[in-house]
């Protein structure tokens, strides 16, 4: 295990209680709720608050056990750290913040700038080597950024909401990005992201946390199959299908095919709230590209609403009213049909 | 980018040129005053000369020990709240509002010969500092350094704490993250303390005659040489305040990109 950390922290008004173990070379993201103590979580690993009980090992290492005196302080834990708003040192060009690191461990200006020379190609930005922060746009500095939490090769890469100050074009290009260098990094990666699509792109694992405390962590299939809370179940959608997609036709393991909104190509992973299932008696006219007859399977029954489960080929959980159930007469089995908007469907490569 | 700006109001700016007025009436008297013919032969007068160079020296020196002791104090300043510090803080500005004589006077009785520092300065070292240049540079850092050290705990105040976490998770110790990351980010700052200080320091008068004297050569600096000849020779005054006025202009002129607010 590399990240195994058990530990509890009081901030003020805000305590955290957090167990996450991340594996080598995994990486998982944090979700949650503004406030649920993701950014907090981040910046107890990386060594800026200190932990009240518990411990933070990193490949054994005890970084933090709860003693002030035998905590580690942040700048020998040897992690990178990615900010949101990026935190690049404004009086230092885009080559400079690279090397910065390295220049703290004792490397030569000439070495220390040679190796960012190569992040700055990594990074796809050999020509910004020379730019002020101030004169790089939102994706630029996050990738300058990214350069510099890596070049120092840490052990342990925390990112904090990378793509949220970045505008929408820039978006995609600074994700696959993210992608490719998570999966070349040997260490233990966290991402902290309020955006699933983000997660489920760059993380093997999420953990949910709310109000301080990690509610859930698992695949995207175990948090959809038994999701520990409604924030969960709103989050994920309960419903994940994995499979290849050919543009939009997504084809499933069991064989059945769904019409997706955003094309993709290759493996991929899609999510889709059960409200996004609508449920007919006749087969219904109009726009949804996925409309088929479905045994139904169960019902169940909560406060505000009744879940359906359809079996059969693609079998999806829906969510509908009392109302219609009744008109649907659900609860005396038989078969429905299932229409799914393409755009309800949530996709991102594997 | 080249916008058009609202209209300022007609009042406002004839008000605007009045207080203007105020600055520049007494630079008008003083130019048109001055004994221009006499002014080379003045500044060459070994008085003058030994005004200029002491005034020069105390006061870049007393902007340098407010850099070396102020940045310190500044950056404790800044580092938290609470009523030790508060107290603190009310003892350095005290200077500020104090008038400088009064400094004066009580720079004379702690460093005095009977002073809680003067005597046993004077008993164990034989060390005298009253009536000395040293205590030139002491009075004018005296009153100098409380300029200094608001300036820069405004700026410490107002620096985004996170560049320093950013730069410790990048392995630099908190001494390096200070040097490396901190002081280049409040450099504006400390570049306007350090001009602000030497400016008070330069043109300090009250606590400099009252504790270090009128000494030519030693403790006579500028100001006091001015004081010294309105009493014997009013045009040489007004020379030296023309010499005075130079000095700061020249000054102002060199630095004005780190006074000016940015544009």
């Amino acid at each position: 295990m590399s990240l195994d950390a058990r530990f509890s922290l009081q901030h003020g008004k805000f305590s955290l209680g957090i167990t996450l173990q991340v594996a080598t070379g995994e990486t998982i993201a944090l979700l949650g709720p503004n406030g649920a103590g993701k950014s907090t979580t981040l910046r107890t690993l990386a060594g800026l608050h200190h932990i009240d009980h518990g411990h933070i090992r990193v490949n054994d290492k005890i970084f933090d056990d709860g003693g002030a005196a035998t905590a580690l302080p942040p700048e020998q834990r040897n992690i990178g750290m990615v900010f949101q708003d990026h935190l690049l040192f404004p009086h230092l060009s885009a080559r400079d913040n690279i090397a910065f690191g390295l220049r703290n461990r004792g490397r030569t200006q000439k070495l220390a700038r040679a190796v960012a020379d190569e992040w700055l190609q990594r990074v796809g930005l050999t020509h910004r080597g020379d730019a002020q922060p101030a004169e790089l746009s939102g994706g630029e500095a996050q990738r300058i950024a990214l350069a510099r939490a890596l070049a120092a090769a840490p052990k342990m890469l925390l990112i904090d909401e990378p793509l949220s100050a970045v505008d929408a074009s820039a978006r995609l290009n600074l994700r696959r990005l993210l992608r490719e260098q998570l999966r070349a990094f040997s260490g233990a990666s966290l991402i902290v992201t309020h955006d699933l699509d983000d997660a489920l792109a760059l993380a093997d694992r999420l953990a949910v946390l709310e109000n301080g405390r990690v509610v859930q962590c698992g695949t995207v299939e175990e948090l959809s199959q038994r999701p520990a809370s409604r924030y969960v179940a709103d989050l994920i959608g309960l419903n994940c299908f994995r499979g290849v997609c050919d543009g939009h036709t997504l084809t499933v393991e069991s064989g059945a095919s769904i019409y997706v909104g955003t094309p993709h190509q290759g493996a991929v992973i899609a999510t889709l709230h059960p409200r996004a299932v609508a449920l007919f008696r006749e087969r219904p006219s109009g726009s949804p590209r996925n409309v088929w007859l479905a045994p139904v399977a169960g019902t169940e029954r909560s406060i505000d609403s009744t879940r359906v489960q359809l079996g059969g080929d693609l079998p999806v959980i829906a969510e509908v009213t009392e109302s219609a159930v009744r008109d649907l007469d659900l609860d005396a089995g038989g078969e429905v049909w299932a229409a799914i908007k393409a755009t309800e469907f949530r996709v991102a490569p594997t | 980018m080249n916008h058009q700006r609202t209209p300022l109001p007609r009042w406002l700016s004839a008000v605007g040129a009045m207080s203007a007025l105020l600055f520049v009436a007494p630079l008008i008297g003083l130019v048109i005053e001055a004994p221009w013919p006499e002014l080379a032969g003045l500044i060459a007068a070994p008085e003058t000369r030994d005004a200029i160079w002491l005034s020069l020296r105390c006061s870049m020196t007393s902007a340098a020990l407010c850099l070396l002791f102020g940045l310190p104090l500044a950056t404790w300043l800044a580092h938290g709240d609470g009523p030790l510090r508060d107290a603190v803080r009310i003892v350095t500005t005290l200077p500020m509002v104090l008038p400088p004589i009064v400094g004066g006077i009580a720079l004379l009785l702690a460093f005095g010969q009977q002073g809680v520092v003067g005597a046993p300065l004077g008993d164990w070292f034989g060390v005298q500092i009253p009536f000395t240049s040293g205590a030139v540079v002491i009075a004018t850092t005296y009153v100098a350094m409380p300029f200094f050290v608001l300036t820069v705990e405004g700026g410490l105040r107002s620096f985004d704490h996170r560049y320093a976490d950013a730069a410790t998770t990048l392995g630099a110790t908190p001494w390096r993250a200070f040097l490396t990351v901190t002081l280049p980010m409040i450099a504006p700052s400390l570049r306007a303390g350090l001009l602000i200080a030497w400016a008070r320091s330069l043109g300090e008068f009250g606590a400099t005659i009252t504790f270090a004297g009128s000494f030519q050569g030693t403790t006579r600096t500028l100001p006091l040489a001015v004081y010294h000849a309105l009493e014997s020779q009013p045009s040489a005054a007004i020379a030296l305040s023309m010499i005075l006025l130079l000095v700061s202009a020249i000054v102002l002129f060199l630095l004005r990109r780190q006074w000016s607010p940015t544009r």
